[in-house]
């Protein structure tokens, strides 16, 4: 099958879609949102002539919050879904869009100095942002583009219910680990285990570079996990290179799994690398990703791929001091899928899309100055 | 430094990993999980249907194989279960009956009197690799007790393949060569309709009777509450609107069926008496198991799960006047399909085969691929294209071997699985530890 993406637009983001803002007033409200619109034209492969045009919303999100001295904060962040599942024909009036939470937690932020290293204590209880994806997605320049190939290949889900602690040194050093249901953001708990996940992201500023820093650093990852009422195991490590600066954004990934979608004795593997470099500073830049994985290791020719060539231009604004829109991006590129003899259903593909991106968010804004009370 | 510890972190882990889990206790892992899944709304709206089910699919492979189309289609879609056939067999995405087993083959009258043997259920029918319900007929004979696995699996791909020469389409009429076990479904269906005495009620069970009560054995209709006679003649009167041979009917009567079938038994099933006489049968309309990663044209081609099913059946099937009453009844947020329900029609049971021999059953066999393959052939694919011709320039006679690869590596899972799934049952109770 070749899908030709005719159009996309993707409206209004926060770089970090996962944190309250760090600029701003010490206490006040935020706000942030986000949206995917995609349409494309679907070849049919058995019949090249048949082609479904098609325009689909595939990210819409909509949050804010509360931050109280710059300690503590409550966010909430929804999303829109598509009231019937997957291949099905039960929605709400047809498949309606429906919204649902994908974020509400609350956070206490403390901060201290220790033996002059500043150390911040970050704790969070609720529905709380993935441990992994919240920590790499802020350093790929392509989300835009698709999600991260763990998101995508459902290694990871973006929330779950339960609670995180995480302790930042100096900058460099972030430990974390967190306590979760297991489930995702869609299901209740389903057994008596608990996700349980440590994570350590060590990075920091190495070079300067174009008036600007080279960020280099890593993350690991491990989970000790279970899913369903089986409890089946649904164990994770993970590891990630990054380098980034204002102009590229370079993020290799690894995760290995032991259990995957209630079969723990599945072994999932995936590699995936993301690149992405602007050749004329807003106005021209080009990006790449690949990703290869399976969802068992041990059944052979079940490797799919993904390969994705872009180009993308921010039509010549300079956005990184706008106060609401951080991001206007035109896309234009491919999607590559190329799937083994055994790897299940999938099959060969070929994406070709033209989109553009936009995101923003505000700082922490003052709900009520002082001079406004009677 | 930091990194390159990281990574050999996970490096400790993949190895670690490699002698891990239990292959048995993953699997019964992930029988619960799927059977508490797929039944959910239905434990809670009603227990004692779903506990039925799972009794009955515990007696037999076979019967086991009737209600785990769920797990079918996980593992359908799982790597590993296309082995290795697929440089050999190009696939084509064709409208699937989605069940295909031998006993969801069953006689119908035609608008002439004559009688003819095709699918009889299309609740799972859609869009899929055409191969998928070759396979699916396949163990669907091969599991029948006492039948040479082997033997059937080649037989159902070799009807398959010798369908996709036929130049003429297939039916199964009275007047083919239906060899000994079609020949006595059909005689039987023929005895059944031409000995039948009109309908003029419609028996019925009160609600409080103890026959309805609990896990029941047998089917058994009870009779519906007032608010409840009002909901379905409501959907009737739509479904009567639609259908042109119902447009001057009545509906004189209409009860609850419950303890029909074994995959769709917590299904709601009604039963209707029309003042011509003839009955109708209403059953709900539910989504199609989901084939995880398949890609199609269109993501949703069906809107609506009755409309699905009818459409179906009137792609699938081998004729086009089977039924004049097939049609939809709408009853919030569900879909009834409502059909034509006559002595006419007699369903083939497997518990027949013991009396033939295997050349008999496999003719049964080889029978019913190559009307799998027309059925395949005459629907129209996703886009509402023509598929016929793709579906022929893929079936080849690798499809045969291939099939029976699969059938010897399957039928050992089928058949651990219904172990397990009785161990379930043994441990955690008839509902799988279900609690609201």
């Amino acid at each position: 099958m070749i899908a030709l993406v005719v159009a996309a637009v993707v409206v209004a983001a926060a770089p970090d879609a996962w944190s309250p803002p760090r600029d701003g007033a010490a206490s006040g409200v935020f706000a942030a949102a986000q949206l995917f619109s995609v349409g494309d034209a679907v070849f049919a492969g058995a019949e090249p002539d048949a082609v479904l045009p098609r325009f689909e919303l595939s990210r819409a999100e909509v949050g804010g919050g509360f931050v109280f001295d710059r300690v503590a904060a409550l966010v909430v962040r929804t999303e829109v879904v598509r009231s019937a599942g997957p291949q099905s024909a039960f929605g709400i009036d047809g498949d309606s869009f429906v919204p649902r939470l994908k974020l509400a937690y609350a956070q206490g932020r403390p901060s201290f100095v220790v033996a002059d290293a500043a150390v911040v204590v970050e704790a969070r209880a609720g529905m709380i942002p993935s441990p992994w994806l919240s920590r790499v997605e802020r350093h790929l320049g392509t989300r835009g583009l698709a999600p991260l190939e763990s998101e995508r290949r459902t290694l990871f889900v973006p929330s779950d219910l339960g609670a995180s602690l995480a302790v930042t040194v100096a900058d460099v050093v972030e430990l974390g680990v967190s306590v979760d249901n297991g489930e995702g953001n869609n299901e209740v708990e389903q057994n008596a285990g608990k996700n349980v996940t440590a994570v350590v992201d060590v990075g920091g500023p190495v070079a300067r570079v174009f008036d600007d820093d080279v960020v280099v650093g890593g993350l690991g990852l491990y989970r000790d996990g279970s899913v369903g009422r089986g409890a089946a195991r649904d164990h994770r490590a993970a590891a990630a290179l990054y380098a980034t600066h204002r102009l590229a954004h370079v993020v290799v990934e690894g995760v290995y799994g032991l259990g995957h979608a209630g079969r723990a004795d599945d072994e999932p593997v995936l590699f995936d690398v993301a690149a992405d470099v602007a050749i004329v500073p807003e106005v021209f830049g080009i990006a790449a990703r690949y990703g290869i994985g399976t969802d068992d290791r041990n059944v052979d020719d079940s490797w799919t791929q993904r390969t994705t060539v872009a180009v993308f231009s921010d039509f010549g604004l300079h956005l990184r001091d706008s106060r609401a829109l951080r991001r206007l991006r035109a896309w234009a590129g491919a999607h590559i899928d190329v799937a083994d003899d055994n790897a299940g259903l999938a099959r060969d593909d070929v994406v070709v899309f033209v989109s553009i991106e936009a995101a923003g968010a505000t700082d922490v804004v003052e709900l009520f100055s002082s001079g406004a009370h009677p | 430094m930091r990194v390159g510890i990281l990574f050999a972190a996970l490096a400790l882990f993949v190895f670690v990993g490699g002698c891990a889990v239990d292959e048995d206790e993953a699997r019964r892992a992930f029988l619960i999980d799927a059977f508490l899944d797929d039944h959910r709304d239905l434990l809670l709206r009603d227990p004692a249907e779903v506990e039925g089910k799972w009794a009955r699919m515990a007696t037999t492979p076979f019967q086991f194989l009737r209600g785990d189309i769920g797990i079918w289609a996980r593992d359908a879609a799982h790597p590993g279960f296309d082995v290795d056939h697929r440089d050999a067999v190009d696939d084509v995405t064709v409208l699937l009956v989605g069940d295909p087993h031998p006993e969801n083959l069953g006689t119908f009258r035609r608008s002439d009197g004559g009688l003819v043997v095709d699918w009889n259920d299309f609740d799972a029918a859609r869009f899929g690799p055409f191969d998928i319900d070759v396979r699916r007929l396949a163990i669907g004979f091969a599991v029948v007790d006492g039948v040479d696995e082997d033997a059937v699996a080649r037989a159902v791909a070799r009807g398959y393949v010798a369908g996709s020469r036929d130049e003429a389409p297939f039916v199964i009429e009275e007047s083919s060569d239906l060899g000994p076990i079609l020949g006595k479904l059909v005689r039987a269906a023929r005895d059944d309709g031409e000995d039948a005495t009109p309908t003029v009620a419609l028996a019925a069970h009160e609600r409080d009777d103890p026959a309805v009560q609990g896990v029941v054995d047998d089917e058994v209709t009870v009779r519906l509450d007032d608010d409840d006679r009002t909901r379905l003649l409501d959907a009737l009167s739509v479904w009567r609107a639609s259908v042109d041979a119902a447009h001057d009917v009545a509906v004189v009567d209409v009860v609850r069926v419950r303890g029909k079938g074994v995959g769709s038994r917590p299904w709601l099933r009604y039963r209707a008496l029309l003042n011509d006489g003839r009955v109708v049968e209403l059953k709900e309309a539910r989504d199609p198991f989901v084939l995880e990663g398949l890609v199609l044209a269109t993501s949703r081609p069906f809107t609506d799960n009755a409309a699905r099913v009818v459409f179906a059946r009137k792609a699938l099937s081998s004729v086009d006047d089977v039924d004049p009453l097939l049609g939809a009844a709408p009853l919030p947020p569900l879909g009834l399909r409502v059909q034509t329900e006559s002595a006419w029609q007699r369903t083939l049971r497997t518990r027949d085969f013991a009396e033939f021999s295997p050349d008999d059953v496999d003719a049964v066999a080889f029978a019913a691929g190559r009307l799998l393959f027309h059925a395949h052939a005459r629907a129209p694919g996703p886009l509402g294209e023509d598929v016929a011709a793709a579906l022929r320039a893929a079936v080849s006679d690798v499809l045969v071997d291939d099939t029976a690869a699969f059938v010897a590596a399957y039928a050992p899972v089928h058949q651990s699985d219904l172990v397990r799934f009785r161990e379930l049952l043994r441990e955690h109770g008839p509902l799988l530890g279900f609690s609201p």
